[in-house]
């Protein structure tokens, strides 16, 4: 079924080119939802730095 | 001698004539020569001048805002909201409610038309904090250069989901400033988890704005839902 904008006048339909381009995202934004961006593990050095702050926070409420 | 009416709690109880001296002393409200129609301009109200005086015509104010359009959602791909934005306010709100979604657990973005053309670059800087219901830690959506503002980040499909906001848009005539909006609202998210929503946004255009449009960001069509645009009175 055709896309369209509405607005305060009504629905104004897609042009050809505007659904080519919104066929092109929902594509996109499905493969992203089939295959969603894997969470980098934090690094050893980033957890080490994680940890210190933490333990200063607790030094300085003792 | 002129035609006056006499008011007694709020209501006309009786026309009289008498010259004005008179009528001023006993608070009676001028008529129309005849006596039938009142001497007023159409659309003024009746206004106390006090203990004492007789009351007077005037012309109500028009508020502090002023409906402007309405946008009503239908399986709409887009919800350009248009219908005015001109140099007659400072601020315009745009008014979001029952917002529904055909796909589960989908965004909300906005895109500016400004020079005339909706600005689909990566010139969008925008901070939307998002805090559920079932958690107390802060979180938030940001970017310094993206194609769109995204501000809501999950609202579900089921028949008692929705989003509801509002947004304000300052300055949109200016031809010298980049062009900010500012939200505030919630969602119900596609798990039921309810998402307060606040922040703003930019375009670094600086050419005079003349309209927003909401999108799924191509996640599905916006179902339903009513836009409405306010102008805010200056003074």
């Amino acid at each position: 079924m055709s896309r369209h904008h509405m607005t305060a006048e009504g629905p104004i339909p897609f042009t050809a080119e505007e659904e080519a381009e919104w066929d092109a995202m929902e594509a996109a934004r499905a493969a992203e939802r089939a295959n969603p961006t894997p969470v980098t593990a934090p690094t050893k050095e980033e957890l080490m730095a994680q940890l210190n702050a933490l333990s200063a926070q607790i030094q300085a409420l003792e | 001698m002129k035609t006056y009416a006499q008011i007694e709690n709020g209501k006309v109880v009786n026309t009289v004539i008498a010259d004005d001296d008179f009528a001023a002393q006993q608070g009676w409200v001028l008529c129309k020569v005849g006596g039938i129609d009142w001497d007023y301009i159409n659309g003024q109200l009746l206004t106390s001048s006090g203990t004492g005086s007789a009351p007077t015509w005037t012309t109500p104010s028009t508020g502090a805002l002023v409906l402007l359009s309405t946008v009503t959602a239908s399986a709409s791909a887009t919800v350009d909201i248009e219908t005015t934005f001109s140099s007659t306010y400072d601020v315009y709100l745009i008014e979001a409610s029952g917002i529904s979604v055909a796909s589960d657990g989908v965004p909300l973005v906005c895109q500016m038309k400004i020079g005339g053309s909706y600005i689909t670059t990566t010139t969008y800087l925008y901070h939307s904090a998002s805090n559920g219901s079932n958690s107390g830690t802060y979180s938030a959506y940001n970017s310094g250069a993206s194609s769109n503002i995204y501000f809501i980040d999950n609202i579900g499909n089921a028949a008692n989901r929705m989003a509801n906001f509002y947004m304000h848009v300052s300055n949109p005539s200016s031809t010298t400033k980049s062009k900010m909006v500012a939200w505030q609202g919630g969602c119900i998210s596609a798990a039921g988890v309810l998402f307060s929503i606040v922040g703003s946004g930019i375009n670094t255009g600086t050419a005079a704005l003349t309209g927003i449009r909401f999108s799924t960001n191509g996640n599905g069509n916006i179902t339903a839902g009513s836009f409405r645009l306010y102008g805010i009175a200056n003074s």
